[in-house]
């Protein structure tokens, strides 16, 4: 089976999202922020009045600090589902819509604790391979985490 | 009554439909506990309905096997395939007589008792074959009549609506979209015209999407008397229903989830909880128990309380009926705390009552009642103190609801804050609202009202950049009747009719939040969550409370003292008004003000109060200042030049004499000072008029459509109404028309007949068909005229 995939930048590098998943591709405006919310949680935004809750992913993969201008430099993220609500993850870039050229592969390198916690696996993409990263669990992350 | 046989109907086909499965699965393992319980349910709703129809031969069938099954529940009887044979003769009995109820027709067959019979441990075994016409007729009945009933109301997948509600906000929003452009570019004005045109629609359509989720709880608590009554006679008890489904909306398909849950609470209170009259005047009670149920709303929860003066939940003896019926074990169950004993009921299969009763049951429903409230996003809480009554409280979310909000804005960010829990606004600098800072801390003094107040950037964490309290606004909030504090914002913005979304996780489990909504321009906002906004700051409000009943008893011991509200009027004369009539103090611009009338009137909003106070001064050219007085039932204003202080007047009275706008004069802090005199503003005010002066209608008491229907309209047109008997001389009187014949004379100046048939025999012009409206008011206007002159 092929498998299509949305080639992006998140927090630097180039990465796969499984397209299935994903809504569509917006530019961010003015966000409103949530006070005391998590570091990951960028803020709530507007999508045809559907409210989506932002999530910083560069906050969220604890890369923070390499580009704490946060994703949000291009204003462009990903819509996706989860659990009934809709969020938007920040990315710095969208790139194209490709087929993969094979099946989702085992991680066969260790690619650091944040990508560690959302990665699928890694997918062939024409010459070389990315990481594919599982939306849900990207968001995951954040429902579970505590609020300080 | 056709309404509610046709909900009856509808929800016994429903169940019926989603039983099916049921009894194939039960008849196949007779010990499932899970299918036995389901058919039981069933069974006991359907008793329970016959309660209020006229159906001997339903509630007979469901009786007897509610019986049957409640003995296999206990464990009294092992359920065998004669038994289930029986119970399924029946379910198919009763789907044969709802198809006929359902065609109006009478019910066919008149004998149940050999089904009856067969229910009974070794009784005759009954030919299912022969049922089998019956449940085939069922469904072909159903049909047809399903069709007609696709007419009076559809059923609507909620999710379908929820997309429906939600196009309707995005076509707001083009529109407010469209709105700004048009502005900045030159149109024409037929555009313009039908610019508006289509935004005054979509207006419209917007209120039906949101009446179509939203239904207030009116309908809801209306059966509730009905039930009680017609239980409480029954029974041979008393009971006087209060109730009061307040001002608040719910979700209609949570309505619907809590109906019946909300029906078996009320009915068990009666039968379980209010104690039979002697039972009453022996404890020391009044022999008529006391039902009340009434909602409110606070913060994003609808409370909706069953509260009665019964005789308290046996802890005890449900506890003992627990081990017995093995849902817990005999050492579990000694020493077992009250509120754990009460929160057996719950159990499926469990009962305090000794006797059955045809309406309530056996404690039943009290597992299925908290199965529905939970399936509704609900709470269920049981308070019970034995002798004294039960408290039922069912706390229910407002989940996708429209929302009247009040927006504030703090450090450039715009909240909401639920308008439900909001008491009252104050602006600091316009009320004298002093704010004393404890360290960290701060408390409003406010109408002589000591509030913990939350500074909301400090608990946001936007404190740094905003203004510090007392500078901006102060939003109090009232989250229950004892429990209110105030909160310091930069600014109140506007009152506003939000959709309330739902939050995603991440952002709920921040806690201060309990939904999102969009502003018209597209921006999302959070709605912010009173409650927890209060416990995030640390509030203790028991501490609070006790220091103020500390404080109150310490006034009660000095003396009786009068606390009034004081200001000047127009004119400038120091006045007091008595603190409890005074609900808030607001300001209104000079355009609201309407002074071709009599009295004068302010619109705020959507209200309109008359106005006192404008006499003997100028009338402020920019905001007009005034006190909303309340008497309970209505609302007068006062207009005021400026409001001082609150105070309390310690000594003596100096009264006027009765009839004028000053009750009397006091000493305040050694001025002298008038005292309104509210009741005077009421009366000349609130009412209509003085009644000494109004027109008589004499109307037969007796007659129910008199007094149902005919007796608003009269009021309406500013008459007074007596009845047959009264002495009192009447201008006008209202008769049923027997015919010209037959007609008794009526002691008034004028009477008017009123006939039964719209087609006029008679040709007698004082004969008027009661439902013409027209003529009616005719009349009533022409002698009103000539009773004044």
């Amino acid at each position: 089976m092929t498998r299509t995939i949305v080639v992006t930048t998140i927090a630097g590098s180039r990465v796969a999202l499984p397209a299935d998943r994903i809504d569509c591709v917006i530019d961010l405006g003015a966000l409103t922020p949530v006070p005391r919310a998590s570091a990951a949680i960028a803020g709530l935004a507007t999508l045809r009045s559907r409210v989506l809750t932002v999530i910083d992913t560069c906050v969220a993969l604890g890369s923070a600090n390499d580009r704490s201008s946060h994703g949000r430099a291009s204003g462009k993220a990903v819509v996706v589902r989860h659990g009934g609500h809709d969020y938007a993850l920040c990315v710095d870039a969208v790139h194209d819509v490709e087929e993969a050229a094979g099946e989702v592969e085992p991680l066969s390198v260790p690619v650091g604790d944040g990508w560690q916690r959302v990665a699928r696996g890694m997918i062939a993409t024409g010459a070389n391979h990315l990481l594919l990263i599982d939306p849900d669990k990207l968001i995951k992350i954040h429902e579970l985490e505590m609020i300080t | 009554m056709d309404e509610l046989l046709g909900e009856f109907i509808a929800e016994t086909r429903e169940m019926m439909d989603a039983l099916q499965g049921e009894i194939v699965a039960w008849e196949a393992d007779p010990a499932d506990r899970a299918r036995l319980d389901s058919i039981f349910r069933f069974v006991h709703t359907v008793k329970g309905n016959c309660g209020f129809f006229d159906f001997p031969q339903l509630a007979a069938l469901s009786h007897a096997a509610e019986d049957a099954l409640a003995d296999v529940r206990s464990g009294q009887r092992r359920p065998d395939p004669a038994l289930v044979d029986a119970v399924l003769a029946i379910i198919d009995r009763v789907a044969a007589m709802m198809a006929d109820i359902e065609a109006g027709t009478p019910i066919e067959g008149g004998d149940d008792s050999a089904l009856i019979d067969a229910l009974a441990p070794g009784g005759a075994t009954v030919e299912r074959a022969d049922e089998g016409n019956a449940a085939s007729h069922a469904p072909q009945a159903a049909v047809s009549s399903g069709a007609a009933a696709a007419q009076r109301s559809v059923r609507i997948p909620v999710g379908l609506m929820d997309s429906l509600m939600s196009a309707v906000s995005d076509m707001v929003l083009a529109r407010n979209e469209t709105a700004r452009r048009l502005s900045a570019a030159e149109v024409q004005p037929e555009a313009r015209t039908s610019f508006d045109r289509l935004s005054a629609i979509l207006a419209d359509v917007r209120e039906h999407v949101t009446r179509m989720r939203m239904q207030r709880l009116d309908p809801l608590f209306r059966n509730i008397p009905r039930v009680v009554r017609d239980l409480a006679q029954e029974l041979d008890k008393q009971v006087l229903v209060d109730i009061d489904p307040g001002d608040v909306e719910l979700d209609r398909e949570i309505i619907e989830m809590i109906r019946d849950p909300l029906m078996h609470i009320v009915r068990n209170a009666v039968d379980h909880g209010i104690e039979p009259p002697s039972a009453r005047l022996a404890a020391g009670k009044r022999e008529t128990g006391v039902l009340s149920v009434c909602a409110s709303q606070s913060g994003n929860q609808v409370e909706i309380q069953i509260t009665d003066d019964g005789k308290g939940i046996d802890a005890e003896r449900l506890v003992a009926r627990a081990v017995a019926a093995g849902i817990i074990g005999e050492a579990e169950g000694h020493g077992m705390p009250r509120d754990m004993a009460i929160a057996l009921m719950f159990e499926p299969g469990l009962s305090t009552a000794r006797s059955v009763t045809a309406v309530s049951g056996r404690g039943v429903g009290m597992d299925v009642v908290r199965a529905n409230i939970e399936k509704a996003g609900g709470t269920i809480a049981i308070a019970s103190t034995p002798g004294t009554g039960t408290a039922i409280t069912l706390r229910l979310p407002m989940t996708l609801s429209i929302m009247p909000a009040l927006t504030v804005s703090l450090a450039g960010q715009i909240f909401a804050i639920p308008r439900a829990v909001v008491e009252e606004i104050v602006r600091p600098e316009e009320l004298g609202v002093t704010i004393t800072e404890l360290g960290q801390g701060c408390i409003a003094h406010h109408r002589g009202m000591r509030l913990p107040c939350v500074v909301l950037g400090e608990v946001l964490g936007l404190g740094n950049s905003s203004t510090p309290p007392g500078d901006g606004a102060l939003v109090i909030v009232k989250l229950n009747q004892r429990d209110h504090f105030a909160i310091a914002v930069d600014r109140v913005l506007d009152h506003q009719e939000l959709v309330v979304k739902p939050l995603s996780r991440a952002v709920l489990n921040v806690g201060l939040y309990c939904g999102s909504s969009l502003l018209d321009d597209g921006q999302p906002l959070l709605m912010l969550d009173a409650g927890a906004i209060v416990r995030a700051a640390g509030i203790d409000f028991t501490q609070m409370h006790a220091a103020d009943a500390a404080e109150e008893r310490e006034h009660a011991d000095s003396r009786t003292s009068l606390p009034v509200m004081l200001f000047t009027g127009l004119d400038r004369r120091l006045r007091a008004i008595r603190m409890n009539v005074v609900r808030r103090v607001e300001t209104f611009s000079r355009a609201d003000l309407r002074r071709d009338v009599e009295p004068p009137q302010a619109v705020i909003g959507d209200a309109i109060l008359p106005l006192a106070g404008l006499e003997g001064g100028r009338i402020p050219r920019g905001n007009i200042c005034m006190l909303r007085l309340h008497d309970g039932h209505g609302e007068v204003g006062l207009v005021v030049r400026e409001v001082l202080d609150v105070a309390n007047i310690d000594g003596e009275i100096a009264r006027s004499r009765p009839g004028s706008a000053i009750e009397g004069t006091a000493m305040v802090n050694g001025r002298s000072v008038e005292l309104v005199d509210a009741y005077y503003l009421f009366a000349t005010l609130g009412s209509a008029g003085d009644p000494a002066k109004m027109p008589v209608c004499r109307l037969p008491e007796s007659d129910p459509w008199f007094a149902n229907f005919l007796r608003p309209l009269v009021e309406s047109a500013g008459y007074r109404v007596v009845g047959e008997g009264d002495a009192d001389k009447a201008d006008l009187a209202f008769a049923p028309d027997p015919g010209t014949k037959k007609r008794k004379s009526v002691k008034a100046a004028n009477t008017v007949w009123l006939r039964d048939t719209a087609d006029d025999e008679s040709g007698d012009a004082r004969s008027v068909y009661r439902y013409d409206r027209l003529a009616l008011l005719a009349a009533l206007h022409a002698v009103r005229k000539g009773a004044a002159t």
